[in-house]
């Protein structure tokens, strides 16, 4: 099985470096395009299904996919971004300063540090998983199936389909509307590719 | 900086499963009609300087970029794949069949062997990732810089990135002529792109 996870396009939080996590913000602009132009690259694939986050950015790029394939959009919300709690319409730098404490135990532990109010990465990466298993278990081997959802998101599952310490997530980045690929074969996990941003090449 | 690692192009080895580490085996016609497109794709990049392994399929992979570019082809044997020692041209049966025990020992800890008169992926991978720190010693902060190299060198050197067991190598899948991207900044690295093959379909 090909699991094709791909990143929502860009909001005005990611252009101007805020924190989201469960927040309503719709795509902007550019996130549209980047959602349309996706959609455009993944126009011949055949998907057995297309899920997403249950969150508006994911939905409006899953959108943009299912359009070429007559196909529902399936909502779940495991696959939701990182609950980030108080963090919500942040800066780092108003982070930092608001929450010396816990931000401090982040920047230690980035992967198993809370979010005050919120969840940490190894919470997330948990219901990620759990909403991963589910879904696979409807196809089979020979199926691809894309799911629309969050860079915090992506990385967690990255973490776990390596088995790299969760800690580790910040080593990777994950652009709006990449693609990035898990492959399921013989019982295993193994990672295909990471942030292929092809589409967002201009010549 | 960016450095962009490049699997050489697909060889008649590749394509019949045999292991092979050192030996030279050349691309075949897909391997030149991917290294082709890969030379196509990357044209219009501005890369500073080009590094390809030795071994002849990495270089011929080099030279279909370098077509493009007005830049002198670094050759270095740091960048070779790994030494299989007397795994050469064997597939995978017969090494099952003719080491057993070894082959055991490869499947627990797969980063830990020393391949019978060969290296270990865990020995790859300390030589590539002094080759490769000492290039980004050798550029400047927004260089970008070509490395032609092969599917075990390029796996290790992301496991070195990410913080993965070397054990895990085989979690990573790295196609012939595929791209891979490092971003380094102040000194920490971190892994922006895997295996993009877009140019193979395209």
């Amino acid at each position: 099985m090909h699991i094709l996870l791909v990143r929502h396009g860009e909001t005005a939080y990611n252009a101007s470096g805020h924190y989201q996590g469960h927040m309503q913000i719709s795509l902007n602009e550019t996130g549209f395009a980047q959602a349309i132009r996706v959609g455009e690259r993944l126009r011949q694939h055949h998907f057995a299904a297309i899920y997403s986050s249950d969150l508006l950015r994911a939905v409006q790029t899953a959108t943009a996919i299912a359009a070429h394939h007559h196909q529902p959009v399936v909502e779940l919300a495991g696959f939701r971004e990182i609950d980030v709690g108080l963090w919500e319409h942040l800066t780092v730098a108003e982070i930092a300063a608001q929450f010396p404490t816990d931000f401090a135990a982040y920047r230690v532990n980035p992967g198993r540090a809370i979010y005050t109010g919120g969840e940490s990465y190894a919470q997330m990466q948990t219901r990620a998983m759990q909403a991963l298993a589910t879904v696979m278990q409807r196809h089979d081997e020979h199926d691809t199936i894309c799911i629309t959802c969050h860079g915090g998101t992506i990385r967690a599952i990255v973490c776990a389909v390596l088995n790299l310490d969760i800690d580790n997530y910040t080593q990777m980045w994950i652009d709006n509307c990449a693609l990035t690929t898990v492959i399921h074969q013989h019982g295993k996990l193994r990672l295909g590719n990471l942030n292929d941003n092809a589409h967002a090449e201009t010549h | 900086m960016q450095l962009l690692f490049i699997r050489h192009g697909e060889t008649t080895y590749n394509a019949q499963g045999l292991i092979y580490g050192h030996a030279q085996i050349p691309l075949n016609e897909r391997g030149q009609v991917q290294a082709h497109r890969l030379g196509q794709r990357l044209k219009h990049q501005h890369i500073r300087a080009i590094y390809s392994s030795d071994l002849i399929r990495a270089m011929h992979t080099a030279h279909a970029i370098v077509a493009h570019h007005d830049l002198q082809l670094v050759t270095d044997i740091a960048l070779r794949e790994l030494d299989v020692g007397e795994w050469e041209h064997k597939s995978v049966p017969d090494v099952q069949q003719q080491y057993p025990a070894l082959y055991q020992q490869y499947c627990a800890t797969p980063g830990e062997l020393v391949y019978p008169g060969g290296e270990s992926h865990r020995d790859l991978q300390q030589r590539v990732m002094t080759a490769v720190n000492r290039y980004v010693t050798l550029h400047q902060k927004d260089d970008i810089i070509c490395i032609v190299c092969h599917g075990g060198t390029i796996a290790a050197i992301v496991c070195a990135v990410l913080g993965l067991d070397i054990n895990l190598h085989e979690r990573i899948r790295i196609d012939n002529c595929a791209i891979t991207t490092i971003e380094v900044t102040h000194d920490a690295m971190h892994l922006v792109c895997l295996n993009d093959n877009t140019h193979a379909t395209s």
